[in-house]
């Protein structure tokens, strides 16, 4: 181990960072929510400590919200894997210049805005987009659908949002599978189909765990895509936490739904992995 | 001998580059031909092409007399070792060789029964065939590639430089162990390498690239002594290449002698061929010298003489070429037309 | 045929990926109040608003003074943070490496929740400078995975060869590492930048009149009242987002 500060004074400035907007701010969270709610003034009552917020948070009410927050979070997850995969696949087996253009447009939405995804959404997907009007025109549908403010518009969303993140890691993890590996495959005698499922799955396995962890975890702190695109029933855990602290002033509640959502965000996570791990031992 | 490839005016490549033009080979049953030539020249393209992993762009690949062509890698049932001998990272060395015989779907009893058997020809002891590539040496990945090419009995082994990224003295022992496992499964291999030394020993027939083109392919004595351009002598070996009319031969054409065939002092008495020069420089090589004699008229050859005959730089001495080490090469190079 | 069709697929898919971001662009030229998308007649009507009307221009200088702002913070802090995790072997090194990762990780309601009522014991809730060391803390990760994948990759004997021709521990970093650490760092602070002009979750919790960037100014018109402003303004954060990408790869640095 080395004595020397020189590693210590290098880490500092971060250091300092994190405890003070990272650390401090989740200690001061867990002490909000034992404060008592305030009457109307201020958004607390000070020198208060209470338990009572927890007990409205893991009511039915909170239950039901930390259920449908999970739902939600498998149902984004499991559908940004699923298109994310064989997205990174196409992009990987894309020729040069066209590889460029497909990341760019993959990561393009990602540094812009995040507003102007779910902007876009709202209008393509309204009952006045464009896609509906076609649909309505082809003869489709017969009634328009209700796709912005349900449950759909939510997820859809939420996986505009998280996809490029999913596609990323993906193809970082695939970029490492020497394509010599592919071609010794086939020369050994096997079919496009049997290298993917012998070698490119089996090789690109951390990478789908690491996604699918990733997407999990933003799944369950989804805000914008159940705020914007999904109805009062879309209510997730962050959507509740805005709510309770603009809306009505209740620090504490929100502050304790927030304890709430990310113990539970640790938890889903340690299933996944736990999952996964059952599933790749008996590979 | 039947013929297993053969190979017809393949000509491949990239945009507008060509870089195999016109190419022809013939590969006989049992046969090891061994390819070599400078890097760029389109051997490990021409690899590629026989394992389907490159289309040509004209010409026909054909095995056992069957037009394979426009057929994907995984139906040709070749065995291909690469240079890094992309082995499959996640398996162990027993299932990359049990690779090829698993998507062939061979019954697991037959498949265990070959690959234990390749496995022990190679000579892999039990504690390494549960390793994986990344926890094996240098030399045991090659064996292991060798195995994995070799266990499903392929048409032919094709092999791209597997001995380049070894130590000397374990290329030798490899290269020996290669020799007679091909002997021992009488697979007909093609081997590609820029290593002269390595070509010369192993190959039944040897051919020559350089620019795309396989300049001559022959056995490897033939092409030593007999090559058919100037590039050929000179790639193969040491070579003295003077001006033909100076040795009894015609304009435009040129006169290789090879430094081991040339005689120095009372023995070059004899020869049709002798003359007085002067030692300019001494090599040392162990149990040779390579000695610089310059003679009259910028005549320079050089020679090749027992280090115990002692010679001396700056010594006078008479030097001769016998008449069996002459031969008369054309002086140009068809590689560029 | 199978082959076309799943080339069909994928280009189809990656179309869907950029529509809304399209579709936002063509909105913002729309002629009128409605959010139709024009045909024959383009405008630059909303943009000309835009321009007029100080609280979305306020809003935008507002986001590029908090991104660099932010930048600045994240690449001071990332950058060494990198170096003594690569270079050194330290006690606590594995736990900061892990806590850096966090803030990537921690939902950003959760975040929100603390920095809330942080901010507002300390007296810097309405202050910028709060705003600016929220995003820095955004930015970190970015930067310090960035720096420290180059630094990784980069031959560990290189110090070593400049320490051998006499240069100082501290000389040999400063000569040799930080130079060829740059394009690394460069690309960190665009990363951090971009995040931060467009960081919209912290946004609508950590918003206050004074402090109001570029997407909290668009989110409540998104959730009440959408009008072709905000398509305006989600131009502006796309020809910035492009603007950026643009650079990145005139420095020569690659996305992954």
């Amino acid at each position: 181990m080395n004595r020397s500060p020189t590693p210590y004074l290098l880490a500092t400035p971060a250091g300092v960072l994190l405890v003070g907007l990272l650390i401090g701010p989740l200690v001061l969270l867990l002490r909000v929510s034992l404060y008592e709610p305030s009457g109307g003034r201020g958004f607390f009552v000070p020198h208060t400590w209470t338990l009572t917020n927890y007990a409205t948070v893991t009511d039915a009410y909170g239950l039901r919200l930390l259920g449908f927050t999970v739902a939600f979070a498998v149902t984004v997850a499991t559908l940004s894997v699923a298109l994310g995969y064989p997205l990174a696949l196409f992009v990987r087996a894309m020729r040069s210049p066209w590889q460029q253009l497909a990341l760019a447009g993959v990561l393009l939405p990602k540094l812009a805005s995040l507003f102007v995804l779910l902007f876009g959404l709202q209008q393509l997907l309204g009952e006045a987009g464009p896609l509906q009007q076609f649909l309505l025109a082809t003869g489709v549908i017969a009634t328009p659908l209700r796709l912005v403010r349900s449950w759909w518009g939510a997820v859809v969303a939420e996986v505009v949002l998280i996809l490029p993140y999913v596609v990323l890691v993906l193809g970082v993890q695939l970029g490492r599978i020497e394509p010599t590996w592919e071609a010794a495959a086939r020369g050994l005698g096997a079919s496009s189909l049997q290298v993917f499922a012998r070698l490119t799955l089996p090789l690109s396995l951390p990478g789908l765990a690491l996604a699918g962890q990733l997407a999990l975890m933003w799944g369950m702190g989804a805000l914008l895509g159940p705020l914007l695109l999904g109805g009062p029933e879309q209510t997730t855990l962050s959507v509740e936490i805005h709510r309770q602290a603009f809306e009505y002033g209740r620090w504490p509640r929100a502050a304790a739904l927030a304890v709430l959502l990310a113990g539970s965000v640790g938890l889903v996570v340690f299933t996944f992995r736990s999952l996964f791990g059952l599933l790749l031992g008996k590979h | 001998m039947t013929e297993v490839l053969r190979v017809i005016e393949v000509t491949f490549g990239y945009g507008r580059g060509e870089v195999l033009r016109q190419l022809s080979l013939s590969v006989a049953e049992g046969q090891f031909v061994t390819l070599l030539g400078p890097s760029g020249c389109g051997k490990t393209t021409l690899l590629n092409l026989i394992a389907g992993t490159l289309t040509p762009r004209s010409g026909s690949i054909h095995l056992r007399g069957r037009d394979v062509t426009a057929l994907p890698p995984e139906r040709r049932n070749l065995g291909m070792v690469y240079q890094h001998y992309a082995l499959f990272p996640h398996l162990s060395a027993r299932r990359n060789v049990a690779f090829g015989l698993e998507v062939r779907r061979v019954p697991r009893a037959e498949r265990d029964r070959k690959v234990e058997a390749m496995l022990d020809l190679v000579g892999l002891t039990a504690a390494e065939r549960e390793r994986k590539p990344g926890e094996l040496s240098g030399g045991q990945q090659q064996r292991v590639a060798l195995a994995r090419a070799l266990v499903f009995a392929p048409e032919l082994l094709l092999l791209d430089e597997p001995l380049a990224n070894l130590d000397r003295h374990l290329r030798d022992q490899l290269r020996q162990e290669l020799h007679r496992l091909q002997r021992e499964t009488r697979v007909a291999a093609i081997l590609v390498t820029h290593d002269q030394e390595e070509a010369l020993v192993i190959s039944d027939l040897l051919g020559v690239m350089a620019g795309g083109r396989l300049l001559q392919v022959g056995p490897p004595a033939e092409v030593y002594h007999r090559p058919r351009t100037p590039f050929v002598a000179r790639f193969l070996g040491e070579a003295n290449l003077l001006p033909g009319p100076l040795l009894g031969g015609e304009p435009g054409q040129l006169v290789l002698v090879r430094p081991e065939r040339c005689l120095l002092g009372s023995a070059a008495e004899s020869c049709p061929w002798s003359w007085e020069g002067r030692i300019r420089t001494l090599t040392f090589l162990g149990a040779d010298v390579l000695a610089e004699v310059a003679g009259p008229a910028e005549l320079s050859l050089r020679v090749r003489a027992r280090a115990r005959d002692a010679l001396r730089p700056g010594e006078l001495l008479r030097v001769g070429i016998p008449a069996d080490a002459i031969w008369y090469i054309p002086d140009a190079d068809e590689a560029n037309p | 045929m199978l082959r076309r069709g799943l080339w069909l697929l994928g280009w189809i898919a990656l179309a869907a990926l950029s529509a809304p971001l399209g579709y936002a662009v063509w909105v913002s030229f729309s002629p009128d109040s409605f959010l139709t998308p024009p045909t024959t007649n383009w405008s630059p009507r909303w943009y000309i608003a835009f321009v007029a009307d100080r609280r979305w221009t306020f809003a935008l200088v507002r986001s590029l003074f908090v991104g660099c702002g932010s930048a600045l913070v994240a690449v001071l802090t990332g950058t060494p943070l990198a170096l003594a995790v690569t270079r050194y072997r330290f006690a606590g090194r594995g736990l900061l490496a892990v806590t850096t990762l966090l803030p990537a990780c921690v939902p950003a309601a959760v975040l929100a929740m603390g920095l809330l009522p942080l901010l507002y014991l300390a007296g810097l809730w309405g202050n910028v400078l709060g705003l600016i060391l929220a995003h820095g803390l955004l930015g970190l990760p970015v930067v310090y995975l960035i720096v420290q994948t180059q630094l990784e990759q980069m031959p560990p004997n290189l110090e070593a060869a400049a320490r051998g021709l006499g240069a100082s521990r501290w000389q040999a970093t400063v000569r040799v590492t930080l130079p060829l650490l740059r394009p690394a760092i460069l690309a960190g602070a665009a990363a951090a930048l971009a995040l931060s002009f467009n960081e919209s979750m912290l946004a609508i919790f950590l918003a206050t009149p004074t402090t109001e960037t570029l997407p909290a100014v668009i989110w409540p018109q998104l959730r009440y009242a959408p009008s072709p402003l905000v398509a305006v303004a989600s131009c502006v954060s796309v020809a910035l987002a492009a603007g950026m990408v643009l650079l990145l790869s005139l420095l020569g640095v690659k996305l992954c």
